[in-house]
């Protein structure tokens, strides 16, 4: 009798498991909560995807209190640089509040499923977007060109302004670099051998190294690394797939491009090819990190963390290592190198904002329209803007005696120490600007008026002079700078070559889905081989890797994949011309 | 008084309406789980466009179907990834007696804690994720820091670290290995049990009749065993064209990428990867139907052969 009352009892328990199990699936979040007694705060779902390692950051209590006091809602969902996730609501057609497209692509599917709210209806609830002459252009641009034909306003990009950061900037292990004492290698494969010589030393020191490793997450048309490494070096980059545009021989007018003459990818000509040349020689010589075959961008980052890659390709790389060494006795790190057979591209200027980056829209099923559309035209606000960069007043920025704004000491403390600065409700300064990636501003764009950065802390460690051990010895060599960027924007002066990219990748039409569906087809194939062809055991192996490539390539449709590009790029160049220059 | 209500209730119920309703969730879940999802099997008729209302989607027939054979590089893709998945799926098969014998060995284990100890070991790693068992994978595999290489080196066996996680060799060995390691335990679950099942009464004849104890097993607990493998070996045949997606997922990089793409893979990649919906529908949808085809036809075989046929 006792075992059958049991039984009942574990099956009553296993029932209701299951359906507390059940009903967790579903949406009983309530819509709106109350922050306090007068106020409503809305509930918008929403889905950024965007590219950054700071997307992790989530449910921050200053963000979420300030959101919720100062614009009336609160954010569910955050963001993911998974591009996977977006694909999967794309095609449920069903996005949520708030969307953050990353790129044309995504944003043309939205665009064409009907996905994106038309904000140009809704002109009089955004003004900071409608009434500010600097978007005007933007606007334009998108109803002209990128809303069907509609000429409607479906979605904002994130990014405007001037800018003089650039897209890569090389990092050498200065400490092994400064002990062979600062070879100038003339060219690509006497650095090679200057790499070698850097493992060697790190080697009786009892340090593994490799001087390069790579990830696979963003191989899209070919292998990512490969082509990091040639825009580094050579200043190159396919703007449009399989097409690639040698920045060098590029005049700086995009109208007088001849883009039937731009050399093929997937030729001995074009500059991935001389790349994977390089990196294949590089593994023959023990350079390449053979973990980097399966790893992915943390584990990437991580290698540098340790300091144990030698060549570095963004500036960020890193910063665990230099932070932890570069003030000891015996200290290590990375410094800013660069040689002038390289060249740098410096990022274009966003004057209609970018469009094959973060795109801010909202779901046309949104049915919180209203808390979505005042959230959209607060992200546009120069108080939105303001508070991403700087905090908040009394928390990481204070007025002086004369009235000037200045940076918290316990702020400026944090930043000195290398610190995440915390907020007392929880969350840290980053926050606001990892949930919400967006710089609408570009973040290192100045205010041309005041001659202020918008950004407090940017401008702070611009004023500040790195005096570590490491850094030191690095200014005994380049000068009183941070890094030669800074040195060309102070002095003129610099190392090189340096490449305004124009920004016709900003106008650059979608393809078709046929042709989009070749490219990746392609894609696949290419970067699978471009990966192969590094590691190749010998040289019979890569080149008849590289012939299997272009035969297979030939198949897939490579011929239409070119031409329609040329075909694009040539209405991008006729769109800078008409809206940009 | 409460006796004869209680009864009243229970006459009013039928057995096989008692018994229908007990096996109601899970038909509940197979339909949602299983048959439902079939209703996507119509993107592979259209060009469909994520974010496009599917009666906006251009109807074009047969085309992705076809696309799989006319264009010689999907032709050759189509191909590869049956090869893979056949290849593997005929070293699963081969293997298919392996969790049978481990039943039987554990079950001739005398010293009952250590029967248990193995037991529970080998069961474990059925429960532990493919992600994580990647993760010990690669620190054990790596290069320069994994255990197997650093021992290796130490031995003096090798002067390089082997990368064995970026080669193609050995690529589906290597996937049935670690497979075996992970399921063979859990597997074997099912064996134990039916070992429990046999008449006791055959050993004992046997023992009288002066049978060792590999005579025990060849003449008694594999014969009894047969039908329960052959069973599974049936239904496993509807799964021939299916893999471990999560187990090849995670180890899937471009220097295997030849030889561990399966088509379940195959039309992940296409479908999420690629982002080739229609077409990776197409050749999702035909895996089904050779396997659908595939059941029928050894249940067919079954009935004659065997006399007996799961449905």
């Amino acid at each position: 009798m006792k075992k059958r009352l049991l039984c009942k009892l574990v099956s009553l328990l296993l029932c209701m498991v299951m359906l507390f199990s059940m009903t967790a699936c579903g949406d009983t979040k309530k819509d709106t909560t109350a922050v306090d007694d007068q106020k409503e705060v809305v509930e918008l779902e929403c889905f950024f995807n965007f590219i950054n390692a700071l997307c992790s950051s989530e449910n921050s209590a200053w963000v979420d209190n300030y959101l919720a006091e100062n614009v009336g809602v609160v954010l569910r969902g955050r963001a993911n640089d998974d591009a996977n996730i977006m694909s999967s609501l794309l095609a449920s057609g069903d996005l949520p509040d708030l969307v953050g497209l990353n790129g044309v692509t995504d944003y043309q599917s939205a665009l064409d499923g009907g996905l994106l709210l038309d904000l140009t209806q809704y002109k009089d609830k955004l003004p900071n977007i409608f009434k500010n002459e600097e978007y005007a252009g933007m606007i334009k641009y998108r109803s002209d060109v990128l809303s069907n034909g509609t000429g409607g306003l479906y979605a904002v990009p994130a990014q405007f302004g001037r800018v003089e950061a650039l897209n890569t900037d090389a990092l050498i292990r200065w400490d092994l670099y400064a002990e062979l004492g600062y070879p100038q290698p003339a060219n690509s494969d006497a650095f090679l051998e200057m790499l070698k010589d850097m493992q060697d030393l790190a080697a009786e020191k009892g340090e593994k190294t490799y001087a390069f490793t790579f990830f696979n997450d963003w191989d899209l048309e070919y292998m990512y690394g490969a082509a990091l490494v040639y825009g580094i070096w050579k200043g190159s980059n396919c703007l449009v797939p399989y097409l690639e545009a040698n920045m060098n021989q590029l005049d700086a007018d995009p109208t007088n491009w001849n883009v039937d003459k731009m050399v093929p990818l997937l030729s001995e000509e074009s500059l991935i090819y001389e790349s994977l040349e390089i990196l294949f020689k590089a593994n023959q010589m023990g350079l390449v990190d053979p973990e980097a075959t399966g790893q992915n961008f943390s584990g990437f980052m991580e290698k540098f963390d340790a300091g144990k890659i030698l060549f570095a390709p963004y500036n960020w790389l890193g910063g665990a290592f230099t932070g932890a060494n570069k003030d000891l006795e015996n200290w290590k790190g990375y410094g800013n190198i660069k040689f002038p057979w390289m060249t740098n591209i410096i990022a274009a200027d966003n004057p209609i904002g970018i469009n094959n980056d973060v795109l801010l829209a909202i779901s046309a099923n949104c049915e919180k329209l209203d808390a979505a559309l005042a959230f959209l035209n607060w992200m546009f606000s120069d108080e939105a803007i303001d508070v991403r960069l700087n905090g908040l007043e009394g928390w990481t920025w204070e007025y002086d005696k004369n009235g000037d704004r200045v940076l918290t000491q316990a702020f400026i403390d944090a930043i000195n120490k290398g610190e995440e600065f915390e907020h007392p409700d929880g969350g840290v300064m980053g926050d606001m600007y990892a949930i919400l990636p967006f710089w609408v501003k570009n973040q290192n764009t100045w205010d041309e008026e005041t001659g202020e950065y918008y950004c407090l802390s940017t401008a702070h460690n611009a004023s500040i002079l790195d005096t570590s051990k490491l850094s030191q010895d690095w200014q005994s060599v380049y000068g009183k700078y941070q890094s030669l960027n800074e040195k060309r924007l102070q002095t003129g002066e610099f190392v090189g070559n340096y490449w305004k990219d124009p920004g016709i990748s900003y106008f650059m039409p979608t393809a078709s889905d046929e042709i989009t569906q070749i490219i990746n087809s392609i894609g696949s194939m290419v970067a699978t081989n471009n990966w192969k062809m590094v590691f190749a055991a010998d040289r019979s192996e890569f080149d008849a890797l590289w012939e299997k490539t272009k035969a297979d390539a030939r198949e897939l449709g490579l011929e239409r994949v070119i031409e329609d590009g040329k075909a694009r790029l040539k209405t991008a160049i006729a769109n800078w011309s008409k809206y940009c220059k | 008084m409460n006796a004869e209500i209680k009864g009243r209730t229970r006459r009013k119920i039928k057995p096989g309406v008692r018994l229908f309703l007990a096996t109601l969730p899970i038909l509940i879940l197979f339909f949602l789980l299983c048959y439902l999802p079939l209703e996507g099997w119509k993107y592979s008729f259209y060009d469909y466009k994520p974010g496009l209302k599917f009666e906006d989607c251009e109807f074009v027939g047969l085309k992705h179907f076809k696309s799989m054979f006319i264009n010689p590089v999907m032709r050759r893709e189509t191909f590869r990834v049956l090869k893979n998945t056949l290849a593997m799926s005929a070293i699963g098969y081969i293997t298919a007696f392996l969790p049978m014998f481990f039943a039987i060995f554990l079950n001739e284990v005398r010293f009952k804690r250590f029967k248990k100890l193995v037991q529970t070991v080998t069961t474990v790693p059925n429960f532990v994720s493919w992600i994580i068992i990647f993760s010990v994978a690669t620190n054990i595999f790596a290069v320069d820091s994994g255990i197997l290489n650093s021992v290796l080196k130490e031995l003096g066996i090798i002067d390089k670290g082997i990368n064995i996680l970026a080669t193609d060799d050995h690529v589906w060995l290597f996937m049935w290995a670690l497979g075996t390691w992970k399921g063979i335990g859990y597997s074997a679950i099912i064996y134990l049990s039916a070992i429990s099942a046999i008449d006791q009464e055959l050993y004992e004849s046997s023992e009288i009749d002066g049978a060792g104890r590999f005579q025990k097993i060849r003449h008694i607990t594999i014969p009894s065993l047969m039908p329960t493998f052959i069973t599974l070996l049936i239904l496993s045949i509807a799964s021939i064209l299916s893999s471990d997606f999560d187990k090849l997922f995670v180890f899937e990089n471009a220097f295997n990428k030849e030889y561990i793409e399966t088509l379940d893979l195959y039309v992940y990649n296409l479908g999420i990867g690629q982002r080739n919906i229609s077409y990776s529908t197409a050749v999702g949808m035909g895996k089904s139907l050779i396997g659908l085809l595939l059941l029928l036809t050894s249940n067919w075989i079954s009935g004659k052969v065997r006399g007996e046929k799961i449905f």
